[in-house]
């Protein structure tokens, strides 16, 4: 079996002043596998995604994304080329109707698309879930609807990379399962990364896992070995 | 659409209704509102407040005006110049303006503006200053109509308010409307969405720098005057005014707004010549009570699809 | 008049108005700091400031002197007054939310303003200076005999523009002892830094906000006070303060008060240097535009840390 490399990262860092935030990391992530990113508060999952996307630039080092250097690509970019992300706090247009919300993220390919606009957007909801709510308010609805809208606007992008941000944060525990058996879903087309700090989901979900800890990745492989692992145990416990 | 086509019609019925002191009036609040509209583009929909409106209005009624007053141009050629000035100046000031954002952006488009309206006072000797000038009645013909004729010129601010209206119904439902809208409301997302933020804003900021001057220069052309008061604050703060009575963010909004402000003026100047106490006391009326004019209300509450 | 002299005279008219602007800018710069709001109705309080001078004086028209000095005390107040008004009966309304505030402020400009249009008129109304000696400035020349002083026709002051000059010096200080040394001054910092925390270690948020507002305007008055035997007291005399306040502030740095003080002193010298050897108009085109292009290239200011 042939891996193709997706994404990946060679001697990244970001430091913000004197603090140094992600150190020298080097990363990749092979297309069709689900990477959870995991590590305690602090750990600098966060900074290091967000250089990923191109919501923060790096202090230094490569990002490579399909082959192409992205390093320098502002955000929108890496964006048209097919990263997809959702935030850590859940940012949809909280005024506008589920439908507009859905609409805004599948719009940009749809000139290249067979479907219309108002097709794809139902194929978005419907794989969520979320399908009978597309006239309401998008802030109107609970919070885990909300997560789950953010979801469906990463798949109305048809990314070729969906990255989630801790996605399973809030959620209760029946609509963890049902996230779950959807990412499953979203992964047989899709790469994934997702941080996450729920463990259950971790196990059940990634391919393979990465631990970061102080910026650097102290740990990376399958569940079962990353379980196993002493450095891994120590950074939860102890830190 | 259809609303927006009965409003056309309307007012061009009344044309032939209405007495002449409401007759002009209206062809003042069509062109005023045309100013009001191209405002909306940018706050109503884009999010981005600016303060220093006249100077686009300005760009353009100065265009027009000094290239009929020192160069002899005529009516018609002299208003492309005053639309080419309008969009080649808003370029430039959303290429400096749109560095910023918020309230950096509030104070820097009030500068600019201000700093227009003192070197417009600056080169009194070209530009007549705060007096301004008049364009002779005479030269206000374009293809043999005479623009000064009151008929004429309510059709022809009827022309370029139907043409302006038309053109932002298209701009809200098309898919660049919409993410203006979604920029206003959540930047950060458009931008992870795949959107160039940047560019939107500076298409948004063309747009209603070259709507505003287009306006700017029928004014002058229309009503014959061209004078630095209408690069002054208060002329900057009246579209911001308009639109947040009539309703940000709809496309009639403004036209609603524009009228009902001039009219409320025209009343309470007949009381006191402190006119802009009105505008003071509706303004902050409406930033406690009413964000969503007049039109927004109404499109809350009962019309769900108004554009 | 030679160069010299010439720039002597217009780098005192400059100090004057330094002084002045220094006090104005203050306000501004007080209320933008805690408050994280920027009022445009701000030279309004200047004029009010103004006006009431010369209400008081015109009501007691008795001695200048005593008029003066009862304009001085009162005149400040009234305008907080009027200050702590705006800020419950508008600005809490609005949660302080920073753009609405501006808008609400533009509409609280214009009735501020209309409204002493329709009780005082359009006309400007003197207000006469406590005293007002002339005095002669001495200036400098070589001859033959060496270095010799005399006096230049023209080059002179008065006794009372130097008092605004050390008026706004103490005003000054004042503020400073005030802001640094005092409780008060401690508790308007805490909020300024972080207005929840404060409000968690009991600091009353919403009154430390009516009063930071109050004495904002009360600065920016007393500044006016000052300044309106020179000036004059007139319905408009608003504007040209506020822009050249905005323009201190955020050179300055928005949210320092040290580079409100240097900058001020800075724009007010070099304001009234250009006016006099320019003209106003160009002096007013190169002010807007640099407060513009730092905005732009520069948003931190000189020493401000807070981008607008």
């Amino acid at each position: 079996m042939v891996t193709v490399s997706l994404l990946s990262t060679k001697s990244v860092s970001r430091h913000f002043g004197g603090l140094i935030a992600v150190q020298d990391v080097d990363f990749d992530l092979p297309k069709g596998e689900i990477r959870a990113l995991i590590g305690p508060n602090g750990a600098g999952k966060t900074t290091f995604v967000s250089m990923l996307c191109g919501r923060i630039p790096v202090s230094s080092g490569r990002i490579t994304f399909q082959g192409k250097d992205v390093t320098q690509l502002p955000a929108h970019k890496r964006i048209q080329q097919g990263m997809a992300y959702t935030f850590q706090i859940t940012s949809i247009f909280a005024e506008l109707s589920v439908y507009e919300n859905v609409a805004l993220a599948v719009q940009p390919r749809l000139s290249n698309a067979i479907n219309t606009l108002a097709q794809e957007v139902e194929t978005a909801l419907r794989r969520v879930g979320l399908q009978e709510h597309s006239h309401r308010t998008a802030g109107d609805m609970a919070y885990g609807h909300q997560r789950l809208l953010e979801i469906a606007m990463g798949l109305g992008q048809s990314p070729q990379l969906l990255i989630l941000d801790e996605p399973t944060q809030g959620l209760s525990d029946a609509e963890v399962d049902d996230f779950i058996t959807l990412i499953k879903e979203v992964a047989q087309t899709t790469t994934v990364l997702l941080i996450e700090h729920n463990i259950n989901v971790v196990m059940a979900l990634a391919d393979r896992i990465t631990v970061m800890n102080f910026g650097q990745i102290i740990a990376e492989g399958s569940p079962d070995e990353i379980r196993q692992n002493d450095a891994v145990q120590t950074a939860y416990l102890g830190g | 659409m259809s609303l927006h086509l009965a409003l056309i019609a309307l007012l061009f019925a009344l044309h032939f209704i209405l007495p002449d002191y409401h007759h002009g009036n209206l062809a003042r609040v069509m062109v005023l509102a045309v100013y009001a509209m191209a405002y909306n583009v940018m706050f109503g929909y884009t999010g981005l407040l600016s303060l220093g409106h006249a100077m686009f209005f300005c760009a353009g009624m100065y265009g027009m005006g000094l290239s009929m007053r020192l160069y002899e141009i005529s009516a018609g050629p002299a208003f492309l110049i005053g639309l080419s000035v309008s969009v080649i100046f808003s370029l430039l000031i959303g290429l400096l303006a749109l560095r910023t954002i918020g309230v950096a952006f509030m104070i820097v488009t009030l500068m600019f503006s201000q700093a227009i309206f003192l070197t417009i006072l600056y080169f009194n000797p070209i530009t007549r200053g705060d007096e301004g000038f008049v364009i002779p009645q005479a030269a206000r013909q374009i293809a043999g109509i005479d623009l000064s004729d009151s008929g004429n010129r309510y059709f022809a601010a009827l022309i370029l308010f139907s043409i302006c209206l038309l053109a932002v119904l298209k701009l809200v439902r098309a898919p660049t409307g919409r993410v203006l809208i979604a920029i206003r409301e959540n930047e950060e997302r458009a931008k992870m969405l795949g959107y160039d933020i940047w560019a939107h804003k500076l298409g948004a900021v063309v747009m209603s720098g070259t709507m505003a001057g287009a306006a700017g220069a029928a004014y002058g052309l229309l009503f014959g005057t061209v004078g630095a008061s209408f690069a002054e604050v208060p002329f900057s703060i009246l579209p911001l005014l308009y639109v947040l009575l009539g309703g940000p963010g709809t496309v009639i909004g403004p036209f609603v707004g524009t009228l009902f402000m001039f009219y409320l003026r025209d009343l309470s100047s007949a009381l006191t010549d402190a006119h802009m106490l009105v505008a003071g006391v509706v303004l902050i009326l409406l930033t406690i009570y009413a964000r969503r004019g007049i039109m927004g209300l109404i499109r809350e509450k009962w019309l769900k699809w108004l554009p | 008049m030679e160069f010299g002299p010439h720039l002597i005279l217009a780098m005192l008219e400059g100090l004057v108005q330094a002084s002045v602007l220094t006090l104005t800018a203050l306000g501004l710069s007080l209320v933008f700091g805690v408050m994280r709001v920027v009022n445009v109705a701000h030279g309004e309080f200047f004029m009010l400031g103004a006006v009431s001078a010369y209400a008081i004086t015109d009501w007691l028209a008795g001695s200048a002197a005593v008029g003066f000095l009862v304009a001085l005390i009162i005149a400040p107040l009234l305008v907080a007054v009027l200050a702590v008004v705006c800020d419950r009966m508008i600005l809490r309304r609005l949660d302080y939310d920073p753009e609405r505030t501006i808008v609400a402020t533009i509409g609280i400009l214009y009735v501020l303003q209309q409204v002493t249009l329709m009780t005082y008129g359009p006309d400007a109304h003197p207000v006469a200076p406590p005293f007002n000696q002339r005095l002669a400035i001495p200036w400098f020349e070589f001859t033959d005999t060496g270095l010799e002083f005399y006096f230049p026709w023209g080059l002179s002051t008065t006794s009372y523009k130097l008092f605004v000059i050390a008026a706004a010096c103490v005003a000054g200080l004042g503020i400073w002892v005030l802001m640094a040394r005092s409780k008060l001054g401690l508790i308007l910092r805490a909020t300024q830094l972080d207005r929840e925390t404060a409000q968690a270690f009991g600091i009353p948020v919403e009154r430390v906000y009516a009063f930071v507002f109050g004495l904002g305007a009360a600065i920016a008055a007393l500044g006016a006070v000052l300044v309106v035997p020179i000036q004059q007291a007139h319905y408009l005399m608003g504007s040209d303060p506020l822009l050249l306040s905005f323009i201190v502030v955020i050179i300055g740095g928005l949210g320092s008060l040290r580079g409100t003080v240097v900058a001020a002193i800075l724009i007010g010298m070099s304001n009234g240097v250009i006016s006099v050897f320019f003209t106003p108009t160009l002096a007013k085109i190169l002010a807007t535009l640099l407060v513009a292009f730092v905005l732009v290239y520069r948003p931190a200011g000189l020493f401000g840390t807070k981008v607008a």
